[in-house]
């Protein structure tokens, strides 16, 4: 199967060409807010390198947070025009997931993937080695999110992954393995690919997960006048 | 050729097809109208959530009510200014990957030049208007308002005449709807509560007096409502706040009309178009009908639903550089601003 996936729900934009479990070819940028600017460049080349006409494409996939709204947007939007233009499922992959599942099998330990979600807080999800969901994703506050992975996890061998996770190392506690990689750092779309290639898209949708409400405040209405009819 | 419209600027998540004569095919709206109500107003992030949720669906549903699939397009017209940037971006993304996927050209489309494409438009096989060009446009809604003359659809041949300084004139009817506690959009409720009021009981003035000046404002108009709530207290349901919309409701349409008329004066020309969400108003349609009428002039005030946002009207204003063999592709950007002339600066002070 051959899947094209998009990852933009962090600073790092990422496009890659997966074919059965093997990624063929990617691309990536880091231009702050560049993502919209940059995607189509980087499709283009992806493609190239590949060798794939568009009609080749089995289907498309774009992470799917939590992350940048905006940013997830951008992915996610043209993901979903490409498949609709193809008429071929699209997927939606959990961007911490993606992290996850970037860390080999043999590293032990649950995987605690952050990253950063500004204004303070960490987005913090758990898996375990399998890649099954032991936490799912949330907000934290970076001054509490230690001892959140230490309440839910115990004393039980846990490995840090993404370059957010550098927020916590500032902490005093003892020290967590702490795993380094490109793919692992930030969501990439490489490893969104290689998972969507295996998920049902029925089950697994193009859509956004925000984990943070959008931020509107519901003012003091009097109704006096009941909604309007045709009248 | 067939062209693919999508909108998404604001509140209204919009795709159709339509023909290059102008004949619309199919056009679907998806409103967020009902999302926004108990806010008082649009909420950028939830507009932009819910565009996103319903753009493909709202698409495919275009197509599947036009009885076409995508080879039968020729190309791609999207909404790309002015609006929300976080709105106007899932349609240009979405809009981006069809027209990718299957090699045809996008343009990018100003929401403003669209809605001056509203006369060009066919619904149900009607014939054609005779040609309206040049004519002058009232361009009146939530988001704008302002006063054109339109010698070709394309945004070099639009020249603006006059706009407001400060708030639209949908705005400002929303405004003074929540100091009246009306709900959410303001422009319906006041409309009809209004004809059941008497426009002369609140003394009230009309912004912008000055013949000169084709420039409009909204806010003082808006504050002196706010000023009578104070003194007068906040009308309960009855002949009080009935006489009050009449009197802001008179006020604006008095403004409207006036800078209209002496534009259409100025500029020479023998058609009107009046569109935009506001051009749904009674009021405005009626008295716009009976002063053109007096002054032997054409009126094109289109229907309710070609007024308001659409994608037909982004379709047919990107239908003219597609068949020109116009594509922007990778180039479509996103910006808050139109690109149409601007002359009026925000903001008060004698000019």
């Amino acid at each position: 199967m051959r899947v094209l996936a998009f990852e933009t729900s962090s600073r790092r934009g990422t496009v890659a060409a997966v074919e059965d479990g093997r990624v063929i070819a990617s691309r990536s940028h880091d231009a702050i807010d560049q993502h919209a600017e940059r995607l189509p460049g980087l499709l283009e080349g992806v493609l190239a390198e590949a060798g794939w006409k568009r009609g080749a494409i089995d289907r498309v996939a774009a992470g799917r947070g939590p992350g940048s709204f905006t940013g997830l947007r951008i992915g996610l939007a043209l993901a979903q025009g490409i498949a609709l233009g193809l008429g071929v499922p699209c997927v939606g992959v959990g961007s911490l997931r993606a992290m996850a599942a970037a860390v080999p099998a043999g590293v032990g330990g649950a995987r605690v993937c952050c990253t950063d979600a500004r204004r303070g807080e960490l987005f913090v999800a758990v898996y375990d080695a399998l890649g099954a969901v032991r936490w799912p994703a949330a907000a934290l506050p970076v001054g509490e999110a230690r001892a959140w992975i230490a309440r839910a996890l115990g004393a039980e061998p846990v490995v840090l992954v993404g370059e957010a996770a550098a927020l916590l190392e500032r902490d005093a506690a003892p020290p967590l393995g702490w795993f380094q990689d490109e793919r692992a750092d930030l969501p990439h779309a490489a490893v969104v690919g290689q998972l969507a290639e295996r998920l049902e898209p029925g089950e697994h949708p193009a859509e956004p997960e925000y984990v943070r409400e959008a931020d509107a405040r519901r003012p003091e209405l009097r109704v006096l006048v009941p909604a309007l009819g045709d009248g | 050729m067939l062209v693919l419209g999508i909108e998404t600027s604001c509140d209204e998540t919009a795709a159709a097809v339509v023909r290059s004569d102008g004949l619309v095919l199919s056009d679907v709206v998806h409103s967020q109208v009902s999302l926004h109500a108990p806010y008082g107003g649009v909420v950028p992030e939830l507009a932009s959530r819910d565009h996103l949720r319903n753009a493909a669906p709202v698409v495919q549903a275009a197509l599947d009510r036009a009885g076409v699939g995508l080879d039968a397009v020729g190309g791609v017209a999207v909404t790309c200014r002015p609006g929300l940037s976080g709105a106007l971006l899932v349609g240009v993304q979405l809009a981006r990957g069809i027209a990718w996927s299957r090699g045809l050209p996008l343009v990018g489309v100003d929401h403003l030049l669209g809605h001056l494409a509203a006369p060009f438009l066919r619904w149900d096989d009607a014939p054609p208007l005779a040609d309206p060009l040049p004519f002058v446009a009232l361009l009146v809604s939530g988001g704008h308002t302002a006063l054109y003359r339109v010698d070709a659809l394309e945004a070099a041949q639009v020249h603006e005449l006059g706009a407001t300084r400060d708030d639209a004139a949908g705005e400002a009817f929303d405004k003074v709807a929540k100091l009246l506690g009306l709900g959410y959009p303001g422009g319906p409720i006041v409309d009809r509560l209004a004809r059941e009021g008497d426009p002369a009981v609140v003394p009230l003035t009309r912004p912008m007096r000055a013949r000169d000046s084709l420039e409009l404002s909204f806010s003082g108009l808006k504050t002196q409502v706010a000023r009578w709530i104070e003194a007068d207290g906040l009308p309960g349901d009855d002949r009080r706040l009935r006489d009050l919309c009449a009197a802001f409701q008179g006020r604006v349409i008095d403004a409207l009309l006036a800078k209209l008329l002496e534009a259409v004066r100025r500029e020479g020309v023998r058609t009107v178009l009046i569109a935009g969400g506001v051009a749904a108003n009674r009021e405005l349609r009626a008295r716009a009908a009976a002063a053109c009428e007096r002054r032997g002039l054409r009126l094109i005030v289109p229907a309710p639903r070609a007024c308001t946002d659409n994608g037909a009207m982004i379709a047919y204003a990107g239908s003219l550089r597609l068949v020109a063999g116009e594509d922007d592709g990778a180039a479509v950007a996103v910006n808050p601003r139109t690109c149409l002339e601007r002359r009026t600066r925000k903001g008060g002070g004698r000019r």
